[in-house]
């Protein structure tokens, strides 16, 4: 069970732009948190994955993170019907 | 005001330019815009050190994204080895906390500025954009705090561009499985 606010963490292997290997972390929030917290919620999950996982030095991945809230992964989640 | 902290203001006003319903376009303008205004604010620093103002222009061009990415990353994951070993509260805690803070930012914006700029696959959002204006913003403040410090001084230099240096630094994992490796699953 992830601890509130973290609704999902998609973790995704591949490559950065430079061609190294990377980890890309997509990690949802709930919606609602507040807008001021959520800068250093960021930074504290992030942190925490970083120390627990190593991507780095344990797996030789380079951690790419990205945040998006429940309502903004929906959208992006929504077939689009062009 | 400074042109980097014009490019930071910038970037929140274009991420903001169309509120209720925002246009892709200015999303990844924004987010490109936010990570040159950290890309400028590091050169304009290092820059500054230079004697000569009349010079520091053609210095500012000596520095090139790829040389500052994998400074980034070799002092994230420097720092990485000094928070494992849980060092005590005081000043030295504090400055590695805001250089880990200003690079690792510096990292992972240039990330998203290259796929702003070029994967038109992602599709961006006005919170995730506004946030990672927010990381920058912040790296801007960590920066302030230690622009003195030997470490950070330190930092600026070891952006610049060296044989060294475009040789992979990257280290190697300890223990990575392979398929020979009879404790792989």
């Amino acid at each position: 069970m992830l601890p509130a606010p973290i609704v999902r963490v998609i973790p995704s292997l591949g490559t950065d732009w430079n061609g190294e290997s990377a980890v890309f972390f997509q990690i949802v929030l709930a919606d609602g948190t507040p807008r001021g917290q959520l800068l250093n919620l960021t930074k504290q999950i992030s942190q925490a994955i970083v120390q627990q996982v190593q991507p780095l030095e344990e797996w030789g991945v380079l951690p790419y993170f990205n945040f998006r809230t429940q309502s903004e992964q929906a959208r992006i989640e929504e077939p689009t019907w062009a | 005001m400074a042109y980097a902290d014009e490019l930071l203001e910038l970037a929140q006003d274009i991420a903001n330019l169309h509120p209720r319903q925002p246009h892709q376009s200015s999303l990844r303008r924004a987010v490109s815009t936010a990570y040159y205004a950290l890309f400028h604010l590091l050169i304009s620093e290092a820059i500054a050190n230079w004697g000569r103002p009349e010079l520091r222009g053609a210095l500012a061009r000596i520095f090139d994204h790829g040389p500052m990415k994998q400074a980034a990353d070799k002092k994230v994951s420097e720092l990485n080895s000094y928070f494992k070993e849980k060092p005590p509260e005081g000043s030295e805690r504090t400055v590695a906390y805001h250089l880990y803070n200003v690079a690792d930012v510096f990292a992972q914006a240039q990330y998203h500025r290259n796929d702003a700029d070029y994967n038109m696959a992602r599709q961006w959002e006005l919170m995730e954009v506004l946030l990672h204006i927010d990381s920058i913003a912040d790296a801007f403040r960590s920066w302030n705090i230690i622009r003195e410090e030997p470490s950070a001084q330190a930092y600026l230099v070891s952006m610049l561009p060296s044989k060294e240096r475009r040789q992979n630094e990257r280290p190697s994992p300890d223990k990575r499985p392979t398929l020979k490796d009879n404790s792989a699953p």
